[in-house]
């Protein structure tokens, strides 16, 4: 089983504190998201979970050993990072994108040998992009996008992935869409720390919610005992009804 | 998928065919015959000077200047994720001539010949390491550019002091020359000394191309595939301040080339940047040395500087992809 632990971790950028005593531990067989309003530390959380930014101090571990100090190369092949969606360079075709997947193993997208072939077709199967693989970038929508760098994400065959707002800027349907893909990857075996914003989408894919306000985590647990009215007044200072797994929002406090 | 395989065939091919014609063509052609004569050392004496020792390393010359501006162009646009880097643009050639002219000037070049291909390849390392940090500090490529711009300026700006401090008139066309670009009356010997440091800066370039491709998703989602941006960033600076570094210690500074040439080779390659390197260089390289070919049989009263011929085609294509490039990229 492959875990990422973080233990009293802090951060900070020129004295101010970004990230406070945070400790979490992620591991395979769960879907985790990260909750919190803009500027809580969510993306920064993610980042110096990685080792990719300084931290003031504690430890980010993968297996007990020191995330930083690790190889990017042999950091990439447990954990997958996904991080929110950049312009790409240049318009490379569809499956190349995927094929970058491979990139920690030392794949040449343009040559790949016949294992990792399979590896992102399958991974192309699976987000349901057969159709566009011979496509540029430049030519797609935004919901298509969003399938290719999943397939991307899974062609990694990483243990873990950490996941910046994949859903960000995606109509509801390729919302639920993508989330189902992050599921059922995690059904295979897999784990998944995901950052969203819609608090209806989290409360039905999550095992696990995590909420970090002014970059302290302030709930970790089950949807059914982390959200509640007074968590959602005291995280994102809004008015909301919970019943079940349904929010309804009433304005903000 | 075969338009990939082919590409680089046909380039090297071309290479070979630009050399062949470098040596034929010139103020007075000579036959196939005679070069073959001339090459294998059974032609007159006279075809055998024209050719190995004036028509050959001239145009190897070219080729060689030409082959590392382009992979330096590719792998800096690679990179810096932008189509418009290039060591000219980026004031990386400007800077290599500056430190080039500079060990000329004080009598460097004086104590040991290796100090012109020294200087001129730290001049480029200094601009190419001050992009590189500067990359990192900002993703904004407006202001990359403009840094490029800053270094170009200030580079200029140091030359024309050493132009205006230049002791005879002989001394300041020495460096007006320089700064013009020139492959002409180039020895095989100064071939032979910028050479090995054009070709191990190739050669950093290449191994190091498959970070190029990881690149094109950002820099942290590159580093989130497990690149090691570090070293990614240290290779390309290096390799492509050794490439361009040895290019201006033998031709001075020519601007430009490392725009074109990749910009035409990327459709080919599905607009991989790692595929990119080796066409790019090939193509840069016919292109230098057909531009010199022409040069010399051209009917101008003074024979054009490739410097100016190059900037002359490969400033219009700058301007042409500035204007076009929100419509081709994602």
């Amino acid at each position: 089983m492959t875990k990422l632990a973080v233990q009293d971790l802090k951060v900070q950028i020129d004295n101010t504190p970004l990230l406070n005593d945070i400790s979490l531990s992620i591991g395979t067989g769960e879907l985790s998201i990260l909750l919190g309003p803009n500027g809580s530390g969510k993306t920064t959380l993610l980042r110096a979970a990685l080792g990719l930014i300084k931290k003031q101090s504690g430890t980010s571990k993968l297996n007990d050993e020191d995330v930083a100090a690790l190889p990017p190369s042999i950091r990439a092949k447990s954990i997958a990072y996904l991080p929110q969606m950049q312009q790409l360079a240049w318009p490379l075709l569809v499956k190349d994108i995927v094929a970058l997947g491979r990139f920690a193993y030392g794949s040449n997208i343009n040559k790949l040998t016949s294992k990792d072939r399979d590896i992102v077709y399958e991974a192309i199967s699976s987000c349901d992009i057969e159709h566009l693989s011979n496509r540029r970038m430049n030519t797609l929508s935004g919901g298509e996008k969003a399938r290719v760098h999943c397939a991307r994400t899974f062609a990694s065959r990483a243990p873990l992935i950490i996941a910046d707002e994949p859903v960000a800027a995606l109509d509801p349907r390729h919302q639920y869409k993508v989330l189902d893909l992050f599921k059922s990857y995690v059904a295979q075996g897999n784990g998944a720390l995901i950052v969203l914003h819609d608090l209806s989408l989290a409360a039905k894919y999550a095992d696990r919610l995590i909420w970090l306000k002014d970059g302290q985590i302030v709930a970790d647990g089950s949807p059914t005992e982390t959200l509640t009215p007074q968590r959602l007044a005291d995280v994102y200072q809004i008015d909301a009804e919970v019943v079940g797994s349904g929010i309804t929002i009433k304005g903000a406090v | 998928m075969t338009k990939d395989n082919l590409l680089t065939p046909i380039l090297v091919f071309a290479i070979f065919l630009t050399l062949f014609c470098g040596c034929m063509l010139g103020s007075t052609p000579m036959g196939v015959d005679r070069i073959i004569g001339g090459l294998t050392g059974n032609g007159s004496i006279g075809d055998q000077i024209v050719i190995w020792q004036i028509r050959l390393p001239r145009t190897l010359c070219a080729v060689l200047v030409g082959m590392a501006l382009g992979a330096s162009g590719a792998a800096l646009q690679g990179l810096l994720r932008n189509p418009l880097a290039e060591p000219g643009v980026l004031g990386v050639t400007t800077c290599s001539s500056l430190a080039a002219t500079f060990s000329i000037y004080y009598g460097m070049t004086a104590i040991s010949p290796i100090a012109l291909p020294i200087f001129s390849i730290v001049g480029a390392l200094i601009a190419t390491s001050i992009l590189a940090f500067t990359a990192i500090r900002t993703q904004s490529v407006v202001t990359l550019i403009l840094v490029g711009v800053g270094i170009s300026s200030l580079s200029a700006a140091f030359m024309s002091l050493l132009m205006n401090m230049a002791p005879n008139p002989f001394a300041l066309s020495d460096m007006i020359n320089w700064m013009l670009g020139s492959v002409a009356n180039r020895s095989m010997d100064d071939v032979l000394l910028s050479a090995p440091f054009m070709l191990l800066g190739f050669a950093i370039l290449f191994l190091t191309r498959h970070g190029l491709s990881a690149l094109t998703l950002g820099e942290e989602a590159a580093s989130g595939l497990g690149l090691n941006l570090a070293r990614q960033r240290l290779f390309v600076v290096v390799g492509a301040g050794l490439a361009t570094g040895a290019s201006v210690s033998i031709a001075g500074a020519i601007g430009f080339v490392g725009i074109v040439a990749p910009h035409l080779v990327r459709p080919f390659v599905q607009y991989d940047p790692a595929r990119s390197i080796l066409p790019s260089a090939l193509l840069a390289g016919v292109f230098l040395a057909v531009a010199d070919i022409l040069i010399r049989i051209a009917p101008t009263q003074n024979e054009l500087k490739l410097g100016v011929v190059a900037a002359l085609i490969g400033a219009p294509a700058f301007i042409w992809i500035a204007i076009h490039r929100g419509r081709t990229n994602d």
